[in-house]
């Protein structure tokens, strides 16, 4: 517990750190946000107005001031292009990026898990080259080039899959909000029609956003059976009598996935990000999707908040992987 | 008396980018139920490859058996499929490895590890395990055998995880338990706590052992019968008593000599000149000729024949062709 209080403590300054950083790149960012709340057409002395009011004219130091002070009311401000405060923006719209996080993690996480492990014990058989060519594939095809070309095939040709915007269809209702996520909150309420639609929805753009989390734990995975699988007790085992597949799911997987924990972390983290591209493309309504909005109307307050947001879930992410390595690996102590 | 084991003209083949490399040629021996084989020999001389092959523990694709059998009860291991050889290992044959530090699972507490050899070839409930492995862990010395079960390998010190590897493999009571350096990384006074304790449960339980090791003075201690393997072939063999007391091959002379002596006069210990040639180096005639310190013309070309000195003392050396029959070449 100590040490799970000292570790917060410790992400205070990279905090802080960003805190300062992404509200000095927004004010370098181009674009005039008091035009951009006035409208081209408005008359100067209007424009001139807002820009007063809303302190954009006051020197930098004494923004960032007031911004540091209003985030330690808690107050993550005001997003005028939605004309919501931010805080709610985030919170109608966070459900949509776990959803989506969470889907495209558990796809990759199913493929990844069982190819890297098949791969690494049986090396240099045809398993472990579709694991070698999907892992480059997964980690150089261009995102929005798949996302493209699968909304192409699946929607355009096949028909297989509906219109490739947003979570559920147009004229099917979304479900009763239990968890935020559709997929889930359709099961839950027995809703199979908007199960059916939101999980259709749910399937393109998780499956373009698993292809580089995929990727690289498949390479993972087998890099570390591969270290595992010539450790001593792995012989161990062999001699006490254990086939060779007990060998290796019983002794060898939890040893894999220590470190393959890291990257799986890490992932997550960026993926709860907002998947930027994926949810513009699929008109995603999650934060990724907000996040490109607000930059594309300069609206500060959005882009400083999100980010500072991603960030603190990035390090409390960082710590779960921390205390679950202790979990897994006994030899893990913290103090 | 049966053969337990017998291990007939077994040779072993190493993959190589340049052609199979042979690095044990055709070595013979035998085992009988309760003995102790020692198998001596410098690092590469093939000793730790032997016992691998007679597990079927050869990292597969690397190294494979070339020629001869190994039979077990007069059944050749070698024809067993992989499902009948999981029925061998652990269960009649287990064996012991040098490194207890990397020997056992670091994620696994102690109890289960043992446990998982109790079950493999029982059908005990995890209860039964449990109390069995207690039970286990008492024999081999462990004085709260209780705490033992549920702490991690690496909060044991070596020789106590060692001591787990034994309690481990004489789980399901096994007819021939291979120690393969046992003792090596363990400090002085845990080595001879250890050998003390193999030659107890070998007491007890009437198992085999065949210990290899690169150390003579452990040889001498706890073995009934000993092999001395250079650079992948049995140069000589015979009662630990008779070979100890007249080595015949140059090799195991020079063995004995490098090793310090408490008793008698201070003589400098000399040791053997050269090193262990690499196995695709091996000479066609006798294979240690170069260091020999009695090297004659005939060792360049020819290999030696082994020659029989009628208690099963054996030697594979051309000093000994006049005075003794030729058994097999």
């Amino acid at each position: 517990m100590r040490y799970v209080l000292k570790r917060i403590a410790m992400m205070i300054p990279s905090v802080a750190g960003i805190i300062i950083i992404t509200f000095i790149l927004t004010r370098v960012l181009p674009g005039d946000p008091a035009l951009m709340i006035t409208g081209e057409q408005a008359l100067p002395e209007f424009v001139d107005k807002v820009r007063e009011e809303y302190g954009f004219n006051e020197p930098l130091f004494i923004q960032l001031w007031d911004y540091i002070k209003q985030l330690f009311k808690g107050d993550l401000g005001f997003a005028w292009h939605t004309g919501h405060s931010v805080a709610s923006d985030f919170v109608s719209r966070f459900p949509a990026t776990l959803e989506l996080t969470l889907a495209s993690m558990a796809i990759a996480l199913v493929v990844a898990v069982p190819l890297g492990i098949v791969a690494a014990s049986k090396q240099n058989s045809i398993v472990d080259h579709i694991s070698r060519v999907l892992s480059i594939i997964g980690s150089s095809v261009p995102i929005f080039w798949l996302g493209l070309l699968l909304i192409t095939l699946f929607y355009s040709k096949l028909g297989w899959l509906p219109a490739p915007i947003g979570r559920i269809s147009g004229n099917v209702n979304p479900p009763t909000h239990i968890t935020g996520l559709y997929v889930a909150d359709s099961l839950l309420s027995w809703d199979m029609v908007a199960f059916k639609s939101s999980l259709h929805h749910l399937l393109l753009p998780a499956i373009c956003l698993s292809m580089g989390t995929m990727a690289i734990v498949t390479k993972m995975i087998r890099a570390s059976m591969l270290e595992v699988i010539r450790q001593d007790f792995m012989r161990t085992a062999k001699a006490k009598g254990l086939s060779g597949r007990a060998v290796i799911y019983k002794h060898g997987l939890i040893n894999s996935l220590i470190p393959t924990l890291t990257v799986i972390g890490l992932q997550f983290g960026a993926l709860l990000g907002g998947a930027v591209i994926i949810e513009t493309i699929f008109v995603w309504p999650g934060v990724g999707n907000y996040v490109t909005e607000s930059i594309l109307s300069a609206d500060y307050a959005p882009i400083q908040a999100m980010t500072l947001i991603s960030a603190i879930l990035y390090g409390l992410l960082n710590l779960i992987v921390e205390l679950l390595y202790g979990v897994l690996d006994p030899r893990v102590r913290y103090e | 008396m049966t053969k337990l084991m017998e291990i007939d003209q077994l040779s072993i083949e190493f993959a190589n980018a340049s052609g199979p490399i042979q690095v044990v040629s055709g070595i013979s021996l035998e085992l009988e139920p309760g003995q102790t084989l020692g198998i001596v020999g410098e690092s590469g001389s093939g000793k730790s490859v032997t016992s691998l092959s007679v597990m079927g523990l050869l990292p597969r694709g690397l190294a494979r058996v070339a020629e001869g059998d190994i039979r077990l009860h007069g059944q050749s291991l070698l024809d067993m499929s992989e499902s009948q050889m999981q029925r061998v290992r652990g269960n009649q044959i287990a064996t012991i490895f040098q490194e207890p530090m990397t020997a056992l699972n670091p994620v696994f507490k102690i109890g289960r590890q043992i446990r998982e050899s109790i079950r493999q070839h029982s059908k005990k409930s995890k209860k039964e395990a449990h109390k069995e492995s207690i039970i286990l862990l008492s024999e081999v010395g462990i004085s709260a055998p209780e705490q033992i079960m549920e702490v991690y390998p690496h909060q044991l010190s070596g020789g106590m995880r060692q001591r787990v590897m034994i309690a481990m493999a004489m789980a399901s009571n096994p007819e021939i338990l291979i120690a393969d350096e046992p003792t090596t990384a363990l400090d002085v006074t845990i080595q001879a706590q250890i050998l003390d304790l193999m030659r107890k449960l070998q007491k007890e339980r009437g198992t085999a052992i065949i210990l290899i090791t690169h150390d003579l003075g452990v040889v001498a201690e706890i073995c009934d019968r000993v092999c001395v393997m250079y650079a992948g072939q049995i140069v000589e063999q015979g009662d630990a008593k008779s070979l100890f007391k007249e080595p015949k091959h140059p090799y195991t002379v020079g063995l004995l000599n490098s090793m310090p002596r408490f008793s008698g006069e201070m003589k400098r210990l000399q040791a053997i000149s050269g090193q262990v040639p690499h196995p695709s180096e091996y000479a066609t005639g006798c294979r240690f000729a170069s260091r020999c310190p009695s090297r004659m013309d005939v060792c360049e070309n020819t290999e030696p024949a082994l020659y029989d000195f009628n208690n099963g003392h054996r030697c594979k050396c051309h000093l000994y062709r006049e005075d003794t029959n030729v058994t097999h070449s």
